[in-house]
């Protein structure tokens, strides 16, 4: 049995085995907490994209709500009309007040009456990283750049999903995807299911659910069949925004949502508070059989 | 779960129209079957009271969501229906009192090319009536699907409508009930299909028979053409479809074959299949074989007359037909470099917007609507203007002039029916059309021909890069043909080609025309850059159709001129608007 691990964003730089090591070690502490042993016979594979998606974010140059306002909309239309549908989205699901936003907006701003008021936009932004991620190298600009171009430019899902596919083999296959890497994961798995023998897919602070997110993704899919894709998440992980029900990621038959994580990251959304949950760890056990 | 949806729509009673006896009937039929073949279905009808068109909006907006949940999304409309500015209106319960109440059909498939559903199916079960009265024609209908700015796939367009521009379609007595004629007729084709319509698939292990939609138009028209023969034989009703999507796209299955299945090649790939028997010579028909015979290189073109050869067509009528739409030898150039010959109408008016470097007009000669043609010539055009022309009537036409391009303009009774634009002799693109002459003018007038009659399609890829080819002259593309063929692959959902053919004329003409402007975006206003435009409005009439789901509002005196549109294919204006137009542009009001 193999275990296929998709990393999130934000790892470029760092040592691919150690952060292999980190996981698996996170999730042997799991596996305790739920009273299970893990087993020793798994094969364990971390395909390692992150330097490749440094390399896309790097070339794209895309704004950040900040630049948007200092040098005004059009520098790139389509990522900022991605970037809007998200924050907007995160506001009203995450239950951010109007006075909430408008406490974060600069002093002076004149409140524009037009279609587009970026301004506002960029005030959403602070007040999310500010009081839902919380102090942490994780903003949701940098998170919005990455998930953009994955979803959004054909070369770039192609060559982050080739770092990926390098890993697929024909054996029994868990495949555990984590925030960008759970969309990586659904995309491998959706062009690879008459090679991967997959027997279950957990997704975990997985943003599938944003509507800008899964808009893009086409008719959706569970891969995984009955029972065959399990999505746990912290409800206050804002990346992980909407469970992946029949409301925001309808498939046929339903996704499995546990969302009683209790994630003890700074920003709720680390993958060490996810691997270390006892019911993701009985979802994997029961999954390894 | 289903995965395919419809929104059945049927209503006999429309404000002081004649009742129809078949609408609401034949849509909850209609919905009774789609039902049967496990469809999500909203059927509503008169039958129970009033249909209105936010009812219809609801609806729609139930089954069009984000994230998408179907792949196939059948839209049928069974009733009395308007064909007003070349667009389709279907009237509901309070038209046309309420000018509202009515679903534009091209502004509805067009933001359906954005639901996320895969393919969408339209089918206009209506007539296609000119509206006899101010009232109906101020019917403006809404667009009824969602605008979610999420969604940015394609989704593949097939429409069905029952009848021609301005014809009626009939319901009538078949086996002692009133049916309309094409729901019966499109229902037949699943009752009993004929067996070279029928498609083995397999699909969860099951072996289905379905009936592709690219096998229902000549069916369709066959059956009509019986039916109506049966009842009537004055009565003719000539279907109008274009259906992009690919063979494995069907509305419904059918029994399983008694004979065996025909093994011939199928889809848009391959010959041109033979169209069903119209009564009469049919010009757009033949000129669209024609445009297909010569895209594909398909084997053999027809015996008949043969004055181009590979663009020889079959018909002496659409060989008649092409001479009109070809340009005036007689002026092939302007000291200016710029300018309009006018044919068919005389012209007592020009005027013209600035451009960049305060453009002027000379109405040199205002002919005589007949044998002479007018002659407009324009100075300091930099790079593109918007030119308006009133005639004798009073009808006027706004028209985009290019630096280094003759526009020659034909009206007919229904208003301007052609313009080719053609390099001035003395502007050094004359040489590049100079070697292509012959080809690129008999193509732009078999074109030109086939849009009028709604028949040019683009039914495969290898059809729209041999298409993006031969509408090429030098590094740029011919105007006309380009506007052209922007429409036919946004109507093939090839909106990459509608940008390339946009970026070519952009390197050429730096402008865009407004009507590749409005194709080649979503939303034109802020995705399209800083190129100037030209004209000022659209160019096809049918393109004014797309301006509200396109979010491209108009400036007021052009707001007001909606009502006033004529059905001619380019854009022209009836005399209540006419003086208008020709005063905001001269003033400046337009620009």
């Amino acid at each position: 049995m193999r275990i296929l691990m998709i990393h999130g964003r934000a790892q470029g730089g760092k040592d691919p085995d150690e952060l292999k090591a980190t996981w698996i070690d996170t999730l042997k502490q799991g596996f305790q907490a739920a009273g299970i042993p893990l087993p020793d016979n798994i094969e364990f594979d971390f395909p390692f994209y992150a330097d490749k998606l440094d390399q896309y974010t790097e070339q794209a140059s895309l704004p950040t709500p900040d630049e948007v306002v200092t040098k005004g909309p059009g520098q790139d239309r389509e990522f900022e009309q991605f970037m809007q549908s998200v924050l907007d989205e995160m506001k009203n699901r995450a239950a951010i007040s109007d006075d909430d936003v408008a406490a974060e907006m600069d002093d002076g701003d004149v409140q524009e009456k037009g279609i587009q008021n970026w301004g506002w936009v960029q005030a959403i932004a602070r007040v999310i990283d500010k009081h839902l991620i919380g102090a942490s190298d994780f903003t949701i600009e940098t998170f919005l750049k990455d998930v953009f171009l994955y979803v959004n430019k054909p070369a770039v899902s192609r060559g982050i999903n080739k770092i990926v596919e390098e890993k697929l083999t024909d054996e029994p296959t868990i495949v555990i995807g984590h925030s960008l890497g759970s969309v990586v994961g659904y995309k491998c798995i959706m062009d690879n299911l008459d090679k991967l023998k997959l027997v279950k897919y957990i997704t975990i602070g997985c943003p599938l659910g944003i509507k800008a997110i899964s808009s893009k993704l086409g008719l959706l899919q569970n891969p995984g069949g009955a029972n065959g894709w399990y999505n746990a998440y912290d409800e206050r992980d804002v990346v992980a925004l909407n469970p992946l029900n029949n409301t925001y990621f309808p498939t046929d038959p339903a996704i499995v949502n546990n969302n009683g994580v209790d994630n003890q990251t700074d920003n709720r959304h680390g993958i060490i508070g996810y691997l270390n949950d006892a019911e993701v760890a009985k979802q994997i056990a029961a999954a390894l059989g | 779960m289903a995965d395919k949806a419809a929104v059945i729509i049927g209503v006999d009673k429309t404000g002081g129209l004649p009742k129809l006896n078949s609408a609401a009937a034949g849509a909850s039929a209609v919905a009774d079957w789609l039902q049967s073949e496990g469809y999500e279905v909203k059927c509503l009808t008169d039958k129970s009271g009033p249909v209105h068109a936010r009812d219809i909006e609801d609806a729609v907006a139930e089954l069009v969501t984000v994230p998408p949940r179907y792949r196939l999304l059948v839209v049928y409309f069974s009733g009395h229906g308007y064909w007003h500015a070349r667009a389709d209106l279907w009237l509901l319960s309070g038209a046309p009192t309420k000018a509202s109440d009515a679903i534009n059909l091209d502004g509805a498939m067009d933001l359906a090319r954005y639901s996320g559903i895969p393919n969408v199916v339209f089918i206009s079960d209506a007539c296609r009536s000119i509206p006899d009265s101010r009232a109906g024609a101020r019917v403006t209908g809404i667009d009824a699907f969602p605008n979610h700015a999420d969604i940015n796939t394609v989704s593949k367009i097939d429409v069905f409508k029952a009848t021609s521009e301005a014809r009626s379609a009939y319901e009538g007595d078949i086996g002692g009930k009133p049916h309309s004629i094409l729901t019966y007729a499109l229902m037949s084709a699943y009752k009993q299909p004929q067996p070279a319509m029928i498609h083995p698939i397999t699909a969860g292990g099951t072996r289905l028979y379905v009936v592709p939609n690219r096998e229902l138009e000549t069916y369709l028209q066959e059956k009509v053409n019986d039916i109506l023969a049966d009842i009537d034989i004055n009565l003719t009703q000539n279907i109008e479809a274009n259906v992009p999507s690919s063979d494995d796209v069907y509305i419904a299955r059918v029994g399983a074959p008694t004979q065996p299945l025909s093994t011939a090649p199928t889809g848009g790939a391959g010959p041109a299949r033979a169209a069903a028997a119209s009564p009469g010579p049919n010009p757009g028909r033949d000129a669209a074989e024609t445009i297909e015979r010569t895209l594909t290189g398909a084997p053999g073109a027809p015996v008949g007359i043969d004055t181009g050869g590979a663009l020889a067509v079959s018909e002496a009528a659409t060989e008649e037909k092409l001479h009109s739409r070809l340009p005036n030898a007689a002026v092939d150039h302007m000291e200016s470099t710029v300018g309009f010959t006018v044919h068919g109408a005389r012209v007592v008016n020009a005027v013209t917007t600035k451009g960049e470097d305060n453009a002027s007009v000379e109405l040199l000669d205002q002919g005589n609507g007949a044998d002479a043609a007018a002659v407009i010539r324009l100075w300091d055009v930099r790079p593109a203007v918007s030119v308006a022309v009133q005639l004798e009537d009073g009808r006027c036409a706004v028209l985009a002039g290019f630096n280094g391009y003759i526009g020659h303009a034909s009206f007919d009774d229904q208003g301007l029916a052609n313009v080719s634009y053609i390099p001035s002799s003395n502007h050094w693109r004359w040489q590049m059309y100079e070697n292509e002459k012959a080809a690129i003018d008999r193509l732009r007038a078999l074109v030109a021909l086939a849009v009028d009659n709604n028949t040019f399609q683009i039914r495969s890829d290898r059809e729209a890069d041999a298409l993006g080819q031969r509408i090429r002259m030098g590094k740029g593309i011919d105007p006309t043909l380009g506007l052209y063929a922007a429409h036919a692959y946004s109507q093939a959902a090839k909106d990459n080609s509608v940008r390339s053919v946009m970026n070519y004329m952009r390197g050429d003409l730096q402008a865009d025309l407004y009507d590749i402007w409005v194709l080649a975006f979503r939303r034109p206003h802020t995705e399209s850059g800083d190129y100037p435009r030209a004209p000022l409005c659209p160019m096809l009439t049918q393109t004014w159709n797309l301006l509200r789901p396109r979010d491209i509002t108009l400036p007021p005196v052009l707001e007001a001129a909606l009502p006033h549109l004529c059905n001619s294919l380019w854009t022209t204006f009836q005399p209540e608007a006419g003086a208008s137009i020709m005063q905001a542009i001269d003033t400046g009001e337009l620009q």
